[in-house]
């Protein structure tokens, strides 16, 4: 009997300790994630040094190629970090090799902020319909509809954008003055995509909001929009608030969509009728060519992959702070 | 002012406060209502630009320079590979890590540390896990452009939505059932295996079916791993080069020629069929077995 019960204590731990290391994976996926986007961008980093080595310069075709565009930079890394972040041509796959990150960002920019003026005003007042407005049967039909939007792949939206909305825009509003290829359109559809996330969130929030609350304020005689706008919304605004930046780092991180749509030509301009390209438009870009590893191209990749991380995990911990930073309590 | 002043100083202002209450109800009517109406005009475009391309060929033929005898057969059998092998990769992961955190787990800052993490991966765009799949699988171990690769990118792309609907799933089990059998004398692991999985699964597998559907749509980290666009072979085993159906819409979208373009919408008609028949068995699962505590 007391042999028995050693055994099964035995095997219990055994099979603790399995399930502990499955618990630990995913903490591994994000060391591995984190470690491979940092030694490739310190790698990027030290392209000045590898082509001040002259015995590795004459192997490698990309790094001659490098010497020849960049002459200044050889031996000079942090002139290299400088240009990064500083300035605003970005050319590392044609030959002048301009190495400045910010047209990137001044559209991942553009097309976010397009995007999250659809989104945040109708996605908000869908959420006020659907959690103090709609009765109970509707919406239970409306949400999950609504979710549909969230639910389909992105690369539909960008044959949407790019085959129709874009046409149409230049046929009836814009004419000639907008590309074939812009932030606005990208910036439009997204905005829709990202709709449900701003409207589920919220809706769920807003319900969570104690009913106390509402019956005080029509007692004292408020209307329905009163209601919503003054008491139920203000209430919410720290889950209405998280949803919002997390709608805008799903945004920043979107990437089939302005692919398609915005263009792939990394102009500095804040014309949203102009074509630009985004940090994950220009990693699809890459990709789609041929990138030896190792190569320039190939570690001018994963530079602007640790930049994306670094942007969307802001975002993401910063919505989390919203939250517990602003949260009304209602014992 | 008298006192009949007042009152209809009151009367005017409240006509004037219901007016604008009604008009702000309709305005968040028609807020909710421009998400179907952008919806059902998505779906009408891409229907009518598939019509002409509506035939057999279109699933029985393989890519071709010539849009009328093009197909996506290979895109169609790469999707259900990749799809297959990331299930029997991220399944038993996800949902053995989602019982740690449920059932074994002590509360405390490791465990606190383990959800935070899991909550992050979540919301890390997928084109960072194409990075991770290039640096990690198909530069660092050598796999290549290979199903293997792609599966395993998918895999850890899907782990922690596995992880977040299987807890879901395991904490709607009411706590009575646990004490229950820990009153007849089982272990821990007798209580999860006997009582709390079973009651757990039609949950865990909807979530899980929910997780490949999203699987399924996913492009760009497909793009990162340099899944071939021109594959006019099926892929015969794990190390084949292979290609999906969102890569292969990809492709033919990009291409010059209109004609390529409605092409790629009746490949999207295919996509949504697939993700529609994924999300119908989903729903259909969670109406038939949900226990109603």
């Amino acid at each position: 009997m007391v042999e028995r019960w050693r055994k099964a204590r035995r095997r219990e731990r055994w099979i603790g300790l399995f399930l502990a290391g499955h618990g630990w994976l995913s903490v591994a996926v994000t060391v591995g994630l984190v470690s491979v986007l940092a030694y490739e961008t310190v790698q990027f980093f030290r392209l000045p040094l590898d082509a001040a080595d002259p015995a590795l310069v004459s192997r490698r075709a990309d790094l001659q190629r490098f010497v020849e565009a960049r002459p200044d930079l050889v031996g000079q890394p942090w002139r290299l970090v400088r240009e990064f972040f500083t300035e605003t041509t970005w050319s590392p796959l044609y030959s002048t090799k301009r190495f400045g990150v910010l047209p990137l960002v001044a559209a991942t920019l553009l097309t976010s902020v397009v995007a999250l003026a659809v989104a945040v005003p109708l996605g908000l007042l869908a959420a006020v319909y659907l959690s103090e407005f709609a009765p109970g049967h509707v919406r239970a039909r409306l949400k999950p509809a609504l979710e549909v939007l969230a639910g389909i792949p992105t690369i539909v939206y960008g044959y949407f954008a790019l085959t129709f909305v874009t046409p149409w825009l230049q046929d009836h509003v814009f004419g000639q003055a907008m590309s074939s290829q812009n932030s606005l359109s990208a910036g439009l559809v997204m905005g829709f995509m990202i709709l449900p996330l701003v409207s589920s969130l919220s809706d769920d929030v807003m319900q969570a909001v104690p009913a106390d609350l509402r019956h005080g304020a029509y007692a004292l005689g408020a209307t329905r929009m009163e209601v919503a706008l003054r008491v139920v919304f203000p209430a919410a605004l720290s889950g209405i608030g998280a949803a919002c930046v997390l709608a805008l780092s799903r945004a920043v991180g979107e990437t089939m969509i302005v692919a398609l749509a915005a263009g792939q030509s990394p102009n500095w301009t804040f014309n949203p009728l102009e074509p630009v390209e985004t940090i994950t438009a220009f990693i699809v870009q890459v990709s789609l060519g041929d990138t030896p590893y190792g190569s320039v191209e190939y570690r001018t990749l994963f530079a602007v992959g640790a930049l994306l991380f670094v942007s969307t995990f802001v975002l993401n911990v910063a919505s989390v702070r919203v939250v517990q930073r602003f949260r009304e309590r209602y014992a | 002012m008298t006192a009949v002043a007042v009152e209809a100083g009151w009367r005017r202002r409240l006509e004037r406060r219901q007016l604008l209450a009604r008009l702000f109800v309709a305005g968040c009517q028609v807020a909710t209502l421009l998400g179907l109406l952008f919806l059902g005009l998505l779906l009408a475009d891409v229907v009518q630009d598939a019509v002409p391309y509506l035939r057999r060929e279109v699933v029985t033929n393989f890519p071709s320079r010539f849009p009328r005898q093009a197909g996506y057969a290979s895109a169609l059998v790469g999707t259900v590979y990749v799809a297959g092998l990331m299930s029997l990769v991220a399944f038993p992961l996800g949902v053995l890590a989602a019982v740690y955190l449920e059932e074994y787990a002590r509360p405390g800052r490791l465990t606190r540390l383990l959800e935070v993490n899991v909550a992050n991966l979540a919301a890390v765009p997928s084109v960072l896990y194409g990075l991770l799949g290039l640096g990690l699988f198909v530069e660092g171990l050598r796999m290549g452009k290979s199903v293997l690769a792609g599966a395993l990118t998918l895999a850890l792309l899907v782990l922690p939505l596995t992880i977040l609907s299987s807890r879901e799933a395991i904490r709607a089990v009411p706590f009575s059932i646990r004490e229950a059998a820990y009153a007849l004398g089982a272990t821990r692991w007798q209580v999860v295996r006997h009582h709390v999985l079973p009651y757990a699964a039609p949950g865990i597998l909807t979530g899980t079916i929910l997780s490949l559907s999203r699987a399924v749509g996913e492009t760009a980290p497909l793009i990162m791993l340099g899944a071939l666009q021109y594959v006019p072979f099926l892929p015969r085993g794990v190390w084949d080069y292979f290609t999906v159906l969102p890569i292969q819409i990809f492709n033919y979208v990009s291409l010059p020629n209109p004609e390529f373009h409605r092409l790629a919408a009746a490949g999207i008609l295919l996509l949504l069929a697939v993700l529609l028949i994924l999300n119908g068995t989903a729903i259909w699962l969670r109406n038939r077995w949900r226990v109603r505590w």
